[in-house]
């Protein structure tokens, strides 16, 4: 298993695509310092503006955390779609090409190859996650300042500077286990697909209808948005309220690890009564 | 030491379509065995179910006089080559195989297996740059990671130019020498008679004739008898396929052939050449019949 797994991540890492996706995903990060760099304080003087009637504002409302803030909350759609450009043709790739027979040929079990694909998947979420919280707080607090974070979730949430460092690294936990949730359905879906731009196309299919469903589910559809991934993958934004509902987040925390373990199961019993014969 | 392995009795269906049907294929120690049959007969599913790629429906493994087993189980002896090999084509021919050596946990010199094939001059180079050749190449040194005892190679010459396909002719027999059991599947019948110790012919999924080329080796062929001058009209030369004024095609065994030639040399009659179809080839043409 461990010989399997060394050898997903070597594939992984010598893949150019990988390197096009963490570069992509640090363009959109820059992109987006850029933007409040120059307009960051006018886009939200308005609210501000609002504030200063009933309270004294000392210090910078976009500094490094505001805008790691934003940046959270602008890319956990995007970056599932970076993600699953990797991590949707980990398997139907093989297929694809043929080499599925090289590998297989040889004595491992396909259980074990199959699960290797899936930690090589976590293995490149983790990585993607780690780079993307050190390419957004690090030069955002060295850009932008410090200080405390003004959110405005159902009214305003003021959160303390010295608060911070665990809301966010619970934060990125949380969007890593929604990222790797969302990358082991990818990695499931080529298991039944066989082809690799059918499973991106699909997988990133899901994540557009399941955002639009969680926008109507407000007006239309109360009560669904609980079985919707994106959902679950937004509840980060649970950690940034004064008052943090645990429950909510231990909720969505066994939803994404119970639909993750049902992916790698039926993933399992589709490979092993699957028959080669490409 | 496992000395021949084998599959008994392979049954496989796609939907309503029944691909192989009680079939046998046994490899030996020391021996090449070929898989002949047309397009359609059956040989790449009877290759993907000794490599486990396929589960057939009924059907078993066997290696020496062990009880029967799954096919997964063979893998530990042998090494495929499963048609066009396919590679990682983002890595160079040597990454590919370091890495799949890494994967079978052994100590096989990678250089050496590069070398063996003659890619040492672009073991450097993407595996998208190769040719189908190279490709091919690169495959049969893959099947030798970790040295196993039998080789099963799926259509080896494919894409090969002739050069390259004698080298592979002279290196499957230096491997048949050093005890390796091999079997081929192949179209290029003539290639495969020069080499091959036992044969199995498939047609429609089923075994048509299977046994050694021994046994074969002196039955009648077709041989046929070219000449530069007109024959004489009055020869005789016993009972023949056809006869015109500057050939003769007859069917004739070995020993056959030689009287005739004695004879006609006496008659001071020298054939500029003479061609005789192969023992497989008379089977196949025979079975498709």
């Amino acid at each position: 298993m461990i010989r399997l797994i060394r050898f997903e991540l070597i594939k992984l890492i010598y893949r150019p695509r990988i390197y096009l996706c963490l570069g992509l995903m640090v363009v959109l990060v820059a992109l987006i310092f850029w933007g409040l760099k120059t307009e960051g304080d006018n886009a939200v003087s308005y609210v501000v503006k609002s504030l200063e009637k009933n309270f004294v504002i000392n210090g910078q409302v976009v500094n490094g955390y505001f805008v790691t803030f934003i940046i959270l909350n602008t890319l956990w759609i995007h970056l599932p779609v970076l993600i699953v450009i990797i991590t949707g043709d980990l398997f139907s790739s093989e297929l694809e090409s043929g080499t599925i027979r090289l590998v297989l040929a040889r004595p491992v079990g396909r259980s074990q190859m199959a699960l290797s694909k899936f930690i090589a998947a976590l293995f490149f979420v983790l990585i993607f996650i780690l780079s993307w919280a050190l390419v957004s707080l690090w030069p955002a607090l060295i850009l932008f300042g410090k200080g405390d974070l003004l959110v405005f979730f159902n009214g305003v949430q003021i959160l303390e500077e010295k608060d911070l460092w665990w809301r966010f690294i619970s934060a990125f936990g949380f969007a890593f286990l929604g990222m790797a949730s969302f990358a082991i359905f990818s990695v499931t879906l080529s298991f039944f697909i066989r082809k690799s731009l059918v499973t991106i196309l699909i997988s990133i299919g899901v994540l557009v209808i399941s955002t639009l469903l969680q926008t109507l589910s407000t007006s239309l559809f109360t009560g669904w948005q609980s079985f919707l991934i994106t959902y679950h993958l937004t509840q980060w934004q649970l950690f940034f309220y004064t008052d943090i509902d645990w429950s909510a987040i231990f909720g969505s925390v066994i939803w994404l690890v119970s639909f993750s373990g049902i992916c790698i199961v039926a993933a399992l019993v589709r490979f092993n009564r699957m028959r080669i014969t490409e | 030491m496992v000395k021949s392995i084998g599959a008994r009795d392979l049954f496989l269906r796609y939907g309503s379509q029944t691909i192989l049907d009680g079939v046998d294929i046994s490899l030996v120690s020391g021996r090449i065995g070929a898989l002949i049959g047309p397009n359609g007969a059956g040989k790449s599913s009877a290759f993907r179910i000794l490599a486990g790629l396929v589960k057939p429906d009924r059907g078993h493994a066997v290696a020496d006089n062990a009880p029967p087993g799954n096919f997964r189980s063979l893998r530990s002896y042998c090494g495929y080559l499963l048609e066009t090999p396919d590679f990682y084509p983002y890595l160079s021919g040597k990454q590919n195989l370091e890495l799949l050596r890494r994967l079978s946990g052994t100590r096989t010199n990678v250089s050496d297996l590069i070398n063996l094939v003659g890619l040492s001059h672009d073991s450097g180079k993407k595996v998208q740059h190769y040719s189908k050749g190279m490709k091919q190449r690169l495959g049969l040194a893959q099947v030798l990671i970790g040295d196993p005892g039998f080789l099963i190679l799926d259509e080896p010459f494919n894409g090969l130019d002739p050069e390259v396909r004698e080298q592979m002719i002279a290196f499957l027999i230096t491997l048949r020498n050093r005890g390796k059991g091999i079997l081929v599947s192949t179209h290029l019948l003539g290639d495969i008679e020069s080499i091959a110790d036992d044969f199995t012919m498939l047609h429609r999924g089923k075994v048509f004739l299977a046994g050694s080329m021994d046994k074969y080796r002196d039955n009648r062929q077709n041989v046929t008898l070219w000449f530069s001058n007109p024959l004489p009209e009055n020869l005789d030369i016993g009972p023949v396929l056809t006869l015109t004024p500057n050939s003769i095609r007859l069917l004739a065994g070995i020993g056959e052939t030689e009287m005739l030639l004695q004879k006609l040399s006496v008659a001071g009659l020298f054939p500029y050449s003479v061609t005789r179809s192969g023992i497989l080839h008379d089977k196949y043409m025979e079975m498709t019949r």
